[in-house]
């Protein structure tokens, strides 16, 4: 009973891209992008279904465009089915994102987590969703997630979005680190942290495209394989992002100190697809 | 500089030339008005300043009048410790040309442009080229030389030269070229942000963002409220689905409570069914009984109408019989009136009308007949004028007679030809034979007329044959009767033709056929009146008599049918007879028109009787009619019950079982309501509670629907977006905003302390000369005013008044304390600069206006100010100035200390 899946996450589709400044428009639009690269992928690795673990969108109100894109783009897996979580920044409340006339254009392929109850996805393979209600708590979403009876022997995959309460200064919607092994899990999927992590079973895909300077390790896709349940996940982390976001706060004593920036900015990266920002320091007997 | 000795030559007044010598101290010029003294200063300035080939109108004007030759003005000066010449002549033969001089001798340091340069680089004059120069281009010059065509002060500033003189004097180094350009630099700098007075300018980069940013900031806060907006119809959204769902769940409820009581209420319908059935018995019942009743009510009334119509009859039947009988009786009336008028009275009519036609017919006749008679005579009359008139017409026009103008013509010449006669005969020869008694045949040829005294009038050459003794010819002496003679014989001629013409011999025979040809046309036009008369009086004639004939023949075709007693009767017969015949038929027609009105009204009261009878015979068939209807119908009707009194029996029936019925229902609803209408009740409370329940669910869902489109529409107005674009737009503008302002501040910082600076500077030199102008002025005006304000231009603004202890401007005062301060402030800045040499301060006619006592004190300053400087004063009279010691120099035509050069 092998299965294969692809996670991703955090998309947050309608950025607003502050730190972009005057590149935010293109840093939106260029998601869209990058999302139809998550997609090709899918139909590449030939998946048997697609997991976006949370934040799909940046905000509930978006732009109406935003959710019609959006839509256009899931609706572009099919016919591989894809369940979309809701995380912290588009939880399921009155009003929401989902509430749209547009994201009901979604196709048959799409699958919104609402409830947390066990999910058959295919015989032998089941998932938990964990889907978020509220943009902050201190409650653990997956707590609910029932331990692995005897002679269980399904495929058990856990969706959530949330901080594993390793992470520094993360207490929003903190996640037991152990909670695969204590549920018995074979595969936690996670969305919040935007740069690629691993915790056991437990992993972070990260943010399809990066979102702002201080973040690492982003632009990924992960594909999974689970021969059986029990058995260890078989990770392969993808990139799918187009841009690398790089930040240099130089000190600058002379034109020398400028022009060793310039080189190095130059040396390291072809300049498309490239966001640098700059922030010198100057020193007092700069002349 | 000290000025040593001008000299003009060709220079407006100063035809010759002329040399002017001054001292150290004080020069004072002396001269009457239009002397030359400032002609002397407009030299010295234009050999100093001007250049030499100018040939500006101001430069022309200097020539003397009619004079070709160049003016020329040569000045010497120390300068700086060197001796200069400088000699000028300007328009023909322009030359300048510089001295130096060198250990006694004078050396040509310059010539031409070089010179006239050189000359403005000694005296820090202006450098620039132009025609010629005015006050603000002569150096120092500007504030001590106080010229007639010279402002009291510049209008803006003085010029570089007076402020460098000033810098020198308080030791206060000129600004390097460096410290200008930074001050440059720091005042552009300044200028790119801020207003002259330190405000941030609206037009720079910093006030245009200062004004975007907050336009900025309000799209963003109208932004984020309509976010806010959003986040609260999401709350409600949260509320009204809580609202909702607890609503279901009062519906289920509800629900449940409807089913138990459903139960109750199909027993209650049963019974409601039961009390239904035995309300319709008793309302059948009632409605049978009732039913009953008004058929038997019916019946007695119709009864009751068909008795009364009965007793109607017999006088329906008496009003037709009536009615026949009228129309009968005014029909027979009208018949006879008919026979009457068409029987008798037309007849009668008619013979009356055939009398009548004779009557008038013969009457007629006989009126014709005379018409007939005079038109006849007329037609004759009228014919026998026209012949006459042809017959007399035709005389005329075989007659041959003059004219009147003819005639006149003929008089008139006949008349002149006897005038001419006698001016012949009184200017002809007369020629008289004597032949002593004895007579003598004498024949003259021509023939000549003789006088009663036996003179011959010998008018022309005549030839007298006097038998028995020969011929005697005269054959001259009429020449001057020519012209008469002439004219006589032609008038003779037009004489002779006209009574040839008219076949007279003489101007008789022409009067008599033109009395005659006149007589014959006063007699045609006579006859001509007369037809004329005659066809007026019967202009037809001709057509009346053949109508005439015509009627005649008429009236004697129909009178060949009258019996012949009337055409024997004469006309008075004939006239009385017809009026009495139409007397009569007047009458038969009037007895006519009656009887037919009688006859006619008779008719129309026969119709009216018809109608009436009509109309009762209408109403009698009708009453019947309906008599039997009635009759018919009350038996049809009893024919179901029998009789009347069985249909009574049968109505109590009725009502009886009607109150039985009402009586057992009375019973049935002792338990009505607890076993019917409670259960009832209660179900329609909670069916009406389910509805309401409903209906709230209805309205919050149309809320929710409702909120949910509000937030479907922020989202399509991509509000999201707009916020974020907005955001990064304010982050770039607040911090360029933020750079500016520091560039803005540090800008002002530097600007502030420049114009601190500069304000130092001013007070470092305008502080001695104050001092100066201050005392002089004390003194001056005896301490009225204390203080002259100087600007931070070193220009005169004011004066304070001591008195008061305030300020007055310059414009307030007099004009000639004006020219005194004036004089003071540029005798002041010539005492303070002029260092280890005098400056020269020329004072041009400018203290005229003050009085004796102010001259004296002037005099002394005048006398203070010798000390430092070489005074130039031009005056028209050197009285006020005695006792100060002054050098004299007067104009040419004073004669005196002028010496003529070469």
């Amino acid at each position: 009973m092998q299965v294969k899946f692809l996670h991703s996450a955090d998309w947050q589709m309608g950025l607003k891209a502050l730190q972009a400044g005057e590149k935010a428009k293109e840093i939106r639009s260029e998601r869209y992008e990058t999302a139809s690269m998550v997609v090709n992928l899918a139909k590449r690795e030939h998946v048997d279904f697609v997991l976006l673990a949370g934040d799909l969108f940046e905000n509930h109100d978006v732009d109406e465009s935003v959710v019609r894109k959006t839509v256009a783009v899931l609706n572009s897996f099919a016919p591989i089915p894809v369940f979309v979580l809701p995380g912290n920044h588009d939880p399921v409340i009155a009003g929401s994102v989902w509430d749209r006339r547009s994201w009901r254009q979604v196709g048959d392929n799409v699958t919104l987590l609402v409830e947390a109850v066990e999910m058959t996805i295919k015989d032998g393979v089941v998932i938990y969703p964990s889907p978020l209600h509220q943009k902050q708590s201190t409650m653990d979403p997956t707590e609910w997630i029932p331990s692995r009876a005897k002679k269980d022997t399904r495929i058990r995959i856990g969706v959530a979005h949330g901080s594993l309460d390793l992470l520094p200064e993360k207490t929003n919607f903190p996640i037991d680190s152990d909670r695969a092994s204590k549920a018995g899990l074979d595969y936690l999927a996670l969305g919040d942290w935007h740069g690629f992590m691993q915790n056991g079973k437990a992993v972070y895909s990260g943010t399809m495209e990066q979102t702002s300077f201080n973040e690492k390790d982003t632009g990924n896709a992960v594909i999974i394989c689970i021969a059986k349940g029990g058995d260890d996940p078989v990770i392969s982390k993808q990139r799918v992002g187009k841009f690398e976001w790089s930040e240099y706060r130089p000190l600058i004593r002379d034109v020398t100190d400028v022009d060793r920036l310039r080189s190095e900015i130059g040396a390291h990266h072809a300049l498309t697809n490239q966001l640098i920002r700059v922030a010198p320091a100057f020193s007092p007997d700069f002349s | 500089m000290i000025l040593e000795k001008i000299t003009v030559k060709n220079w407006r007044v100063y035809r010759e030339p002329h040399t002017f010598r001054f001292k150290q101290g004080i020069n004072l010029l002396v001269g009457r008005n239009e002397a030359g003294k400032s002609t002397l200063f407009e030299a010295l300035t234009r050999a100093l300043f001007d250049r030499h080939n100018s040939k500006a109108e101001e430069i022309r004007a200097v020539q003397p009048i009619a004079s070709t030759l160049g003016p020329e003005v040569g000045v010497q000066f120390i300068a700086s410790g060197i001796r200069y010449k400088a000699v000028k002549r300007f328009l023909q033969n322009a030359k300048s040309e510089l001295y130096t001089e060198r250990k006694g001798g004078w050396e040509l340091g310059h010539d031409g442009d070089q010179s006239d340069a050189r000359l403005r680089e000694i005296l820090n004059g202006d450098t620039t080229s132009r025609t010629v120069a005015r006050s603000e281009h002569r150096g120092l010059a500007q504030a001590l030389w106080y010229l007639q065509s010279d402002g009291a002060i510049p209008e803006k500033t003085w010029n570089e030269g007076v402020r460098q003189g000033l810098q020198g004097l308080v030791h206060i180094a000129a600004r390097a070229s460096q410290e200008a350009e930074i001050v440059d630099l720091l005042e552009h700098a300044f200028a790119e942000h801020c207003t002259p007075t330190g405000r941030i300018a609206s037009d720079s980069e910093l006030g245009r963002l200062e004004d975007e940013i907050p336009t900025l900031e309000e799209s963003l806060s109208s932004l984020r409220e309509k976010a806010r907006a959003v986040e609260r119809y999401r709350a409600d959204l949260e509320e009204s689905r809580n609202n909702e769902a607890q609503k279901e769940s009062e519906l289920e409820q509800a629900g449940k409570e409807l089913e138990t009581s459903s139960q109750l209420v199909k027993a209650a319908e049963q019974l409601e069914r039961e009390k239904e059935n035995m309300g319709r018995t008793i309302a059948d019942a009632q409605d049978r009984a009732q039913r009953l009743h008004q058929e038997l009510v019916r019946i007695k009334d119709r009864q009751k109408k068909i008795a009364e119509w009965r007793t109607q009859l017999p006088g329906l039947e008496q009003s037709l019989f009536d009615a026949m009988a009228d129309a009968n009786q005014e029909d027979a009336a009208s018949e006879r009136h008919a026979k009457y008028w068409k029987d008798e009275l037309e007849p009668a009519l008619r013979e009356v009308e055939d009398s009548l036609t004779v009557l008038e017919t013969t009457s007629k006749m006989r009126r014709l007949q005379k018409d007939r008679d005079r038109l006849d005579k007329h037609v004759e009359r009228v014919a026998d004028l026209r012949t006459q008139l042809q017959s007399r017409t035709d005389e005329r026009n075989a007659l041959l007679t003059p004219t009147t103008k003819e005639r006149n013509r003929f008089n008139k010449i006949s008349e002149e030809l006897g005038i001419l006669d006698a001016k012949v005969v009184a200017g002809a020869v007369r020629v008289a034979f004597d032949w002593e008694g004895k007579a003598r045949k004498i024949t003259t040829k021509p023939l000549a007329k003789t006088t009663g005294e036996g003179e011959f009038i010998v008018a022309e050459p005549t030839e007298f044959v006097i038998r028995g003794l020969g011929r005697v010819r005269i054959r001259s002496g009429a020449e001057i009767l020519k012209d008469l003679l002439e004219q006589r014989t032609e008038y003779q001629g037009e004489i002779s033709e006209t009574l040839a013409h008219f076949g007279v011999h003489d101007s008789n025979g022409l009067a008599g056929i033109y009395e005659k040809g006149r007589d014959l046309d006063r007699f045609i036009t006579g006859l001509r009146e007369k037809l004329d008369e005659a066809i007026d009086e019967e202009p037809d004639g001709d057509t009346d008599l053949i109508r005439v004939k015509r009627e005649i023949e008429d009236c004697k075709r129909a009178a060949d049918q009258f019996p012949s007693e009337v055409t024997t009767k004469n006309d008075a017969w004939i006239r009385d007879e017809i009026a009495s015949k139409e007397g009569r038929k007047k009458s038969l027609i009037k007895e006519i028109e009656k009887t037919q009105l009688l006859e006619r009204k008779a008719r129309e009261r026969q119709m009216e009787f018809v109608r009436a009878h009509e109309a009762a015979s209408n109403v009698l068939s009708e009453k019947r009619a309906q008599i039997q209807t009635f009759e018919e119908g009350t038996a049809e009707m009893l024919q179901s019950y029998g009789t009347l009194n069985r249909l009574q029996s049968l109505e109590d029936e009725a009502n009886g079982q009607s109150e039985k019925a009402k009586a057992a229902m009375d019973d049935f609803l002792k338990d009505y309501h607890a076993r019917v209408d409670t259960p009832l009740k209660l179900h329609a409370q909670t069916q009406e509670r389910m509805n309401d329940l409903q209906g709230q669910i209805g309205i919050l869902r149309e809320n929710l629907a409702g909120t949910l489109a509000r937030i479907e529409e922020s989202a399509a107005q991509s509000n999201y977006s707009q916020l974020a674009d907005l955001e990064i737009q304010l982050t770039r503008k607040a911090q360029r905003r933020e750079v500016l302002q520091l560039r803005a501040n540090g800008a002002k910082l530097l600007h502030d302390l420049v114009t601190a600076y500069d304000k130092e500077r001013f007070s470092a030199l305008s502080g001695p000369i104050e001092n100066l102008v201050n005392r002089w002025l004390q003194l001056l005006t005896e301490g009225t005013y204390d203080a002259l304000r100087i600007d931070d231009v070193l220009k005169p603004a004011g004066v304070r008044v001591a008195g008061y202890n305030a300020d007055m401007p310059m414009t307030s005062l007099s004009h000639g304390t004006h020219e005194q301060v004036v004089v003071l402030l540029r005798l002041a800045i010539g005492v303070l600069v002029s260092g280890t040499e005098r400056s020269l301060v020329v004072i041009d006619d400018r203290l005229v206006n003050a009085d004796s006592v102010r001259m004296k004190r002037l005099g002394l300053i005048l006398k203070e100010a010798e000390h430092a400087c070489q005074l130039v004063v031009a005056t028209c009279n050197d009285t006020p100035y005695a006792g100060i010691g002054a050098h004299v120099i007067r104009v040419p035509s004073d004669g005196v200390d002028v010496e003529a050069s070469a």
